[in-house]
């Protein structure tokens, strides 16, 4: 058996690694046209002939120089892991911009193999690209390909196979000059990383030396601790030349090797490589919507649109099937009551898991179609326009632009997750401004939290449904942004930094596409369900039912039954059959609802929900709702599975049985205002624990972890009293 | 193997510029902030100001002195869109401050 090759996948954001990585493996990794999808990198493998080939998805990058945290996750698994090939996926759309990379992977040295991909999309703009010529020019394979569809794909592989096999190849570094002066600091600089061997373990002598002169932080402090004295030289020179070349061009080195990069690409491009059949100064489709959709006035509008145009397009498709599982939920409620005897069992099963899990599993249609609407916008690259269109605000709030998609990833556009979110705010360079991002993420409507909000509003606002989801989307920006201004006021306080995006052109998202993205978040919600909220669901029923009712008070409820029966059977005797009866089944059931609510009462959850109570009904929240709150502690999705059964432990006669949204409109405590106070209350208390955890992993401290769960919880709860307290104030509840 | 450079792209001193092109060395008279540039029009990048790490970011996105760049979306006191090296790039108003153009 022959040993498998090392592919690495490299190249710029959006030229289409991720697509090419998921053809290949058959994988289903998420995909998204804006910059930023893959943060870390991926591995898979796949067979192609008997050859086994391992693929890496490295993050997208536009250099090798240690600007982004992606550029060093690419970096250094170039240079640490040395693969066989480096497979470059070039966008030929976009072939200049993207070649610039490909001529640093050559500069290190490393063995390239181009898959020009999206070759329908340049012929489409009148690009004709001459690939041989561009092969030998570049001295390295170019496979024209379309990843979307894998036209080319069998072509790469047989490619990338040749050239991992090649026994003969060497890591052999591409030599460009980069002008007369600095040629002259490398040819000064060069002898010297390879006499005092700095850092040549691990990178070419040149590139060494090129990275200094480029200023590259990552190479400038490894070489620091190598060889400090060789380093402060190899400084030293690199300074000289800064400051000759700012006293006559005004220019740093790294822009000098830049601009000769993008000479040596356009030298090669002009040599008959690319011919433009169209005018190459026309508009591209893409930059026509742009002028539409990115306008200063018509912008905000089109996107409250298509926002407000997403949940109405969720929630008016979604209810059907939503009704569905809702009924199949009550009849597997009724079947386990009828052939299950009174006890612990039955009730773990009805309250502990179908109405927990149920009332999670229920959403699963909402959840599903919201998921759907934001493929859509995420594959065809409008999510990309919204950051743009939404920077300038952040900026007021002392946010950045890459702030967005973090908090798009969060749940922006509600349905996100805020782990993810968290873990999205690595783009961020100022520290600061990623602490306030980091912090305030976790206010997004998280696919968590959207069942709760969907059950509320479903439940005491249903009139205008879209309206106030929309509504609850816009006031968790709000008050995200306002708690990062304050934040960066006070305790983050620190300079803006700099906001550059390069926008990806519009795209149709395949069907298949939107179908994968779909259905991989809905599973993760799915499975979700049934792991962790099972789990804690079971807990939370334990909590809520145990230690249980004391033998004296059991004999108590036991005795009153006995009482209303003796009653009711004198009463049966005396002819009044109807009208006894039905007063008797009030009687007991009412002693049943006694007896369960004397239980809560009691157990270890009630008791902790009646000792938080008289804060907590400064916000109208009764003992009940206080244990789904401190579920929501360890997962959101919780609350509605707590509330369900809470509120099922009071019901135990099936021909009283509803639906929870029924039961809270049904309950006394519960209001329009309750209702208002407690979504303010879920929006914005303490992040969940895994979110928590993440923060802590992110911030490098548990302070800011605390400090997150503390800051969170009391706002969330000052809101929800100024709601609870206003309303009431107006008569409104 | 070395390759060199061709000469028609390389904006910054020593090198022989192009019949017509602006000399961006020396900073022409009617070169403007690129947050001031308005309309949809084509401009030459003239200089780039700012600090070292904006400066190499520019030059990364292939905003350097010489390129030429295509308004989308102007920008004042708002993020500009403009079109370099076939990419569409956004800016924050501080950003593009920091570029100077002249109008092509």
């Amino acid at each position: 058996m022959t040993e498998p090759i090392h592919i690495a996948l490299a190249g710029n954001p959006n030229a289409g690694k991720t697509t090419l990585f998921n053809y290949l493996t058959g994988a289903r990794q998420h995909v998204g046209n804006y910059p930023g999808v893959t943060v870390e990198k991926k591995t898979g493998a796949c067979r192609h002939g008997d050859t086994e080939l391992l693929v890496t998805d490295l993050p997208g990058t536009y250099s090798l120089t240690a600007y982004s945290v992606e550029e060093l996750v690419a970096r250094d698994f170039l240079v640490n892991e040395k693969p066989d090939v480096v497979l470059n996926i070039v966008d030929a759309s976009n072939i200049e911009r993207n070649l610039y990379l490909t001529c640093q992977f050559m500069e290190l040295g490393a063995p390239v193999v181009i898959a020009l991909n999206m070759i329908d999309v340049a012929q489409s703009r009148g690009m004709d690209i001459d690939s041989d010529k561009l092969s030998a020019l570049l001295g390295a394979p170019v496979v024209p390909i379309i990843a979307r569809n894998g036209k080319g794909v069998d072509l790469l592989l047989e490619t990338v196979i040749a050239v991992g096999r090649d026994q003969s190849k060497q890591w052999q570094s591409l030599r460009l000059s980069y002008g007369e002066d600095l040629d002259q600091v490398l040819e000064d600089m060069v002898p010297l990383v390879e006499q005092g061997h700095l850092l040549t373990d691990t990178y070419p002598a040149r590139w060494t030396a090129l990275k200094i002169l480029e200023n590259d932080d990552q190479i400038l402090d490894r070489a620091m601790r190598a060889d400090t004295a060789l380093a402060h030289s190899l400084v030293t020179r690199t300074e000289q030349i800064t400051r000759h070349l700012q006293s006559t061009v005004e220019a740093y080195p790294e822009a000098i090797i830049a601009d000769h990069r993008y000479g040596f690409i356009k030298s090669i491009l002009r040599q008959g490589v690319l011919s433009q059949r169209f005018d190459a100064d026309r508009l591209y489709t893409s930059d026509r919507i742009d002028k539409v959709v990115t306008h200063r006035f018509l912008g905000p509008l089109i996107m409250a649109g298509v926002l407000f145009g997403l949940y109405s397009f969720t929630f008016n498709f979604s209810m059907i099937p939503a009704g569905w599982l809702q009924s199949l939920f009550g009849l597997l409620s009724k079947s386990v009551d009828l052939l299950l005897p009174d006890g612990p069992v039955k009730s773990m099963l009805i309250s502990g898991v179908i109405d927990g899990v149920g009332g999670v599993l229920g959403f699963v249609p909402i959840i599903m179609f919201m998921f759907f609407g934001i493929a859509i916008l995420e594959d065809s690259g409008y999510l990309a326009r919204v950051a743009f269109m939404m920077d300038r605000i952040f900026r007021m709030f002392g946010l950045h632009g890459s702030s967005v998609m973090p908090f798009i990833v969060s749940g922006g556009i509600a349905g996100g997750c805020a782990v993810p979110g968290v873990m999205a705010t690595r783009t961020l360079r100022s520290p600061k401004e990623r602490m306030a991002t980091l912090l305030t993420v976790p206010f997004m409507n998280c696919g968590a939290k959207l069942p709760v909000l969907a059950l509320l509003i479903g439940a005491f606002f249903s009139a205008h449904q879209a309206r106030y989801m929309f509504l609850a989307t816009l006031f968790s920006w709000g008050v995200a942004l306002i708690a990062a201004k304050f934040l960066r006021v006070t305790v983050l306080r620190g300079p803006a930094t700099p906001f550059v995006m390069e926008l990806p052109p519009y795209r149709f998202p395949t069907f298949r596409g939107l179908l994968i993205h779909t259905w991989e978040r809905t599973w993760q919600y799915i499975k979700k369900a049934g792991t962790v909220i099972l789990g804690i669901s079971i807990l939370l029923w334990a909590m809520m039912t145990y230690p249980g009712l004391p033998a004296v008070e059991l004999d108590r409820f036991e005795q009153q039954r006995q009482e209303v029966r003796a009653r009711f059977s004198a009463a049966l005797n005396s002819g009044s059959r109807t009208v006894e009866a039905k007063q008797l089944q009030q009687m007991l059931l009412a002693i049943d609802n006694d007896q369960a609510e004397t239980a809560l009462r009691r157990s270890l959850a009630g008791r902790i929900g009646l000792a938080m109570e008289p804060l907590s009904r400064l916000a109208g929240f009764d003992w009940r709702t206080n244990i789904s709150l401190l579920g929501g502690f360890a997962a959101k999705e919780v609350i509605v599975s707590t509330l369900g059964t809470a509120y099922s432990l009071g019901a135990v006669d099936p021909d009283q049985s509803s639906s929870l949204k029924d039961r809270l409109i049904r309950d006394p405590n519960w209001n329009a205002v309750v209702a208002l106070a407690f979504l303010a209350f879920i929006m914005f208390y303490a992040p969940c624990l895994v979110t928590v955890v993440c923060i802590a992993k992110e911030a490098g401290s548990w302070k800011w972890a605390l400090f997150s769960i503390v800051f969170n919880t009391a706002l969330a709860f000052l809101m929800a009293v100024a709601i609870y307290q206003g309303g009431i104030a107006l008569g409104i509840g | 193997m070395t390759k060199n450079p061709p000469k028609f792209s390389c904006p910054f001193a020593r090198r022989e510029q192009s019949e017509g092109e602006p000399d961006c060395v020396s900073l022409p008279e009617n070169a403007t902030p690129l947050s001031s540039a308005c309309g949809r029009k084509r401009f030459r990048v003239c200089r780039i100001k700012g600090n070292r790490r904006n400066c190499a970011r520019m030059a990364q996105m292939g905003v350097l002195p010489g390129s030429e760049i295509e308004m989308l979306c102007p920008g004042g006191r708002r993020q500009c869109m403009f079109r370099v090296k076939g990419s569409t790039v956004t800016l924050d108003p501080q950003c593009a401050e920091q570029i100077l153009v002249t109008p092509l």
